[in-house]
């Protein structure tokens, strides 16, 4: 049989049991589906690992292993399944039916998975779409919440319509190139800006512009940023993990492939847009944020602002620091809610700043977790993040590179403004640690979510390691 | 036991403070004891390497004993320790024993997280001084300033100029940011440039690589972030607040060894590696320290309390150290004369510092610091207090004989061999700042007794033992003054063998 049939085929028995499960076991389906979604991804990941082997193709070059492709498929895979085991005694809470999300989360898994490793058009089509429409069901899971329904709802419209750009662009590519596959793509594209036939790349730099449209959409790069916040407020915590985390990672993962892949060499045209994107990113992801008082858009600002470095790092055609970011941003993210809905009572979520006041007395474990987080995400060092930041920064200055007019200054301005963000981090750690707790006068009952506190161990295990993981470029991995 | 592992020790022993004070259960009531048991150990501990470092003229850690990072990642940390970095390592030590014995808790004020924060704070400063490798020398500049963040936020006062502690915090933790983001920055593109850390003291061959051009963007990285810690004037702004916000003890480690990171910076990072960037600005540099020691020294003029003082004077003898070091660059070949005063300055200017900032939250019984406005002849209260407040005092304004006096002489030497007219402000400036001190303490000693400043609210005097303690650092500083080149000899042969091999350019 088919190495990569083999990998996806957990995937899809998963499916159909959490099908049958939900269809013949009102009761108690959700400890299984639970077990079954979890055992499909961990199977999908190790089938993946051993045969799996990047040069290899399938169907005719349909799917096309590469090591980043391989690498970015694995980062998915890895953080959906630590978001699902986050999303399980979180979705008991809230009364969310727990089998419905999990089919979706397997749906979504499936794409996540081709992203990365499709090889034609076709293909990286119905993969977007595979992370896609479960994305909209997800952020509108509470039928109950108005909040949510606008989310959906404002994620949906918005999203179909990059979706569309997206389609659009690939038409433009095959209509311009003949090719349907991303390599050969590549190839055409090279001879045409060799040969000059401007008629030709009018058409590919007409199809780069609808691609690079939908996508810095779906990332949530400023300044196609303006859902996110809503998007992020309106979504339960469960599904924000999802689409917060891997469904982010794998559009930076799809935005690095295809530039760096079919529109190659074209990057006189789009490395000043990326450019202007990461100033754009710095200024609004900064100064947006320092106005919030909700976590979930403070998440998302800080994701926005997060989202210039990454966009540095592919800049800087460095797979190394861009994945790395990518991991590293993606775990702390995942950290950063957990912390949160180990936090949240039985009826309520933490929401705004003030609910985090006095949290560093009543739960010093939790809130040090918390902290470490928020350092992470700031770029404090032996962090994580600070491994992250000082990564991109120190690719920026490997000799014999070539770089688009302006790009130190650039860089030095997402490093200046970032000191923005320290002020509405420390002000995080402020309500953490340093403001005395309100009174109440009823004591609200409280679980603790084992798995909530599992991932956040799991996740502060692996930025201190990370952090002391410090790797300067050029010198080899072993 | 070979040096090295004394080293490794006054490293680590911090470190086992804080897990000590975080994990182990200890009564409240015998909190500060343990402090104050752990600082003098730690003196006892970072003193020896630091001694032996001056009778050995140097000794090596290579990263034996501390592995930080996964090998073969590019990154081996290094510490060093040798006669130009022992005498702040010697400072946090002495500073220690003073600042908890002083400073002791009577009234249970304070929980754990006072002295984890505290020890975390000593365990960054300890490594800030003796690492070797850039990134680890940025780490423990980070940690310090999150260690510090933490015990101001924590047990914070508000006071006389700041009605909450946060805005004063927040501002001591930006402008701090704002200098070590673009030293990060310089710090990456050497690390870049070389393909691995070069640690400090290789960091000026790999910064020679570079373009003049970059090489003016690395060294502006460089200065901002020490400037900043310093401070230079214009990099101030966060001095009075932030020194208002903290908790006694924390102020006097602050003012004492925290703001020697920026002396350390600039004498150990910036003078070997950019010694052309600083010829080059050494007139704008000057003038700008010069600037700082008249302002400060006139702002501690009109000051009333005897902290304010205490701060703005503190601005004024910074900046004559900075004044020390970019003049004997300036001076070039061979005169390092007004770098060792430097280096001078700072041990003695921390150890009074120190000292002044303990006795001053020792004057009254709810710790605020004696205001003029209020108080007047209460020397007859406290007079063991007023006796060494005083010593103190005369030490802080370079009254020959004590410490302080050599190494701003020294620093006059050089400066005024290059640009007299600066030098002239400067002891202008420091004569100033002299007239504050001896102003604002005969106010409060001498003063005309009053019947609307009632002498109410006095703390005791010190005991017994803390007069012993007072008394011993007199003498030091005595010694010091007296036969400097206890201290003076190993750092001028330090300066001179790296001098010899090319290290001033």
């Amino acid at each position: 049989m088919n190495a990569y049939l083999l990998t996806q085929l957990p995937l899809i028995v998963g499916f159909g049991l959490l099908m049958i499960v939900a269809s013949i076991w009102p009761r108690g389906q959700e400890r299984i589906s639970h077990v079954i979604v979890v055992a499909s991804l961990v199977l999908c990941a190790i089938f993946t690992a051993l045969w799996l082997v990047p040069g290899d193709q399938f169907f005719g070059g349909a799917i096309h292993i590469t090591i980043i492709g391989k690498a970015l498929a694995y980062a998915g895979i890895g953080l959906a399944l630590i978001a699902v085991i986050l999303a399980e005694d979180y979705l008991a809470k809230v009364r969310i039916h727990g089998t419905d999300f999990r089919m979706l989360i397997l749906a979504m898994a499936m794409g996540l998975f081709h992203l990365p490793l499709a090889g034609d058009l076709a293909t990286l089509f119905i993969a977007f779409e595979l992370v896609s429409i479960p994305s909209y069901v997800l952020a509108g899971f509470n039928h109950g919440d108005p909040r949510a329904n606008e989310a959906g709802m404002k994620y949906l419209v918005l999203g179909a319509f990059a979706s569309s750009l997206f389609l659009l662009g690939l038409a433009f590519l095959y209509g311009a190139t003949g090719e349907i596959h991303l390599a050969s793509i590549q190839h055409k594209v090279a001879l045409l800006v060799v040969q000059g036939s401007t008629a030709d790349l009018i058409m590919v730099k007409a199809a780069l512009v609808f691609l690079m449209g939908s996508l810095l959409f779906k990332t949530g790069v400023a300044p196609l940023h303006f859902w996110l916040a809503d998007v992020y407020e309106g979504a339960n915590m469960a599904s924000l993990a999802f689409l917060s985390v891997p469904v982010k990672v794998a559009s930076f993962g799809l935005l690095g492939l295809m530039l760096w892949g079919p529109f190659a060499f074209l990057s006189p045209t789009w490395k000043p847009v990326l450019l202007a994107a990461v100033v754009c990113c710095a200024v609004f992801g900064n100064f947006q944020a320092i106005a919030q008082t909700r976590l979930k858009r403070l998440l998302a600002y800080s994701a926005v602002a997060n989202a210039g470095f990454i966009l540095l790092a592919l800049l800087l055609n460095s797979a190394w620091a861009f994945l790395f970011y990518l991991v590293v941003y993606g775990l702390t993210s995942l950290g950063l809610l957990a912390a949160f809905m180990a936090l949240g009572t039985d009826v309520a979520d933490v929401d705004k700043l003030e609910d985090l006041r006095g949290v560093g007395k009543k739960h010093p474990w939790l809130a040090s977790g918390l902290t470490l987080m928020l350092f992470s995400l700031a770029g404090i060092p032996l962090t994580a993040g600070f491994a992250a930041k000082f990564a991109v920064i120190s690719e920026a200055f490997k000799p014999n590179l070539m770089l688009p007019h302006g790009f130190y200054a650039v860089l030095i301005t997402s490093v200046v403004l970032g000191l923005i963000s320290f002020f509405f981090y420390f002000k995080l750690v402020r309500s953490i640690w340093l403001s005395p707790e309100e009174e109440s006068s009823e004591e609200v009952p409280r679980q603790l979510g084992w798995n909530a506190i599992f991932v956040l161990s799991l996740c502060a295990v692996a930025i201190v390691g990370l952090g002391l993981l410090m790797r300067l470029p050029g010198t080899p991995l072993r | 036991m070979i040096p090295s592992d004394f080293l490794s020790i006054a490293l680590l022993l911090p470190l086992v403070a804080v897990l000590f004070f975080a994990f182990i259960p200890v009564k409240t009531k015998s909190l500060a004891s343990y402090a104050i048991g752990f600082s003098w150990l730690y003196a006892l501990v970072a003193t020896i390497p630091a001694i032996l470092a001056f009778l050995w003229g140097g000794l090596d850690l290579q990263g034996a004993t501390l592995r930080l990072g996964v090998s073969g990642f590019g990154m081996t940390p290094h510490f060093f320790l040798d006669g130009r970095n022992a005498p702040f390592l010697l400072l946090l030590g002495l500073c220690l024993p003073i600042v908890f014995t002083l400073l002791r808790d009577r009234e249970e004020r304070y929980s754990k997280s006072y002295y984890i924060a505290a020890f975390a704070m000593v365990f960054s400063l300890a490594g800030v001084f003796t690492s070797d490798s850039l990134l680890l020398f940025y780490f423990f500049w980070e940690a310090a300033l999150i260690a510090v963040y933490f015990w101001i936020g924590l047990y914070g006062r508000t006071g006389f100029h700041i009605r909450s502690v946060y805005p004063a915090l927040l501002r001591f933790v930006l402008f701090t940011l704002t200098g070590s983001l673009p030293m990060l920055v310089a710090i990456a593109a050497v690390c870049a440039k070389n393909y691995c850390d070069p640690g400090i003291r290789g960091l000026g061959e790999v910064v020679s690589q570079f373009s003049p051009y970059a090489r003016l963007w690395l060294f502006a990285g460089f200065l901002i972030g020490f400037a900043v810690k310093l401070p230079l004037f214009g990099f101030h702004g966060w001095l009075r607040d932030t020194y208002n916000a903290a908790p006694p003890a924390c102020r006097a480690l602050l003012s004492g060894v925290m703001s020697k990171m920026g002396a350390f910076g600039l004498i150990l990072v910036l003078v070997p590696a950019f010694s052309d960037e600083l010829r080059y600005f050494a007139t704008p540099l000057e003038i700008l320290a010069v600037i700082g020691v008249v302002y400060g020294a006139l702002l501690a003029l009109v000051q009333e309390r005897l902290l304010d003082v205490l701060v703005y004077g503190s601005l004024s003898h910074l900046s004559l150290l900075a004044l020390g070091v970019f003049a004997s660059v300036k001076a070039g070949e061979a005169s390092s004369t007004g770098l060792s005063g430097a280096i001078l300055l700072a041990f003695n200017h921390g150890l009074i510092m120190v000292m002044l900032l303990a006795l001053d939250a020792r004057v009254l019984k709810n710790g605020n610091s004696p205001d003029t406005r209020n108080l007047s002849n209460i020397r007859g209260h406290q007079r063991r207090l007023a006796a060494f407040m005083l010593l103190s005092a005369f030490a802080s304004a370079s009254l020959p004989g004590l410490s302080n006096f050599v190494g701003e002489i020294l620093i006059y030497f050089t400066a005024f061999k290059v640009s007299p007219w600066l030098t002239f402000f400067a002891g202008l400036g420091a004569l100033i700042g002299a007239a504050a001190l001896i102003r604002t303490f005969h106010a409060i000693y001498f003063g005309p007794a009053s019947a609307d400043k009632p002498a109410t609210g006095l703390a005791e005097d010190l005991s017994m033992g803390d007069s012993v303690l007072s008394l011993s650092v007199g003498a030091l500083w005595l010694v010091l003054g007296l036969y400097p080149m206890l201290l003076l000899h190993p750092v001028e042969k330090a300066l001179l063998f790296l001098n010899s091999t090319g290290w001033m350019g």
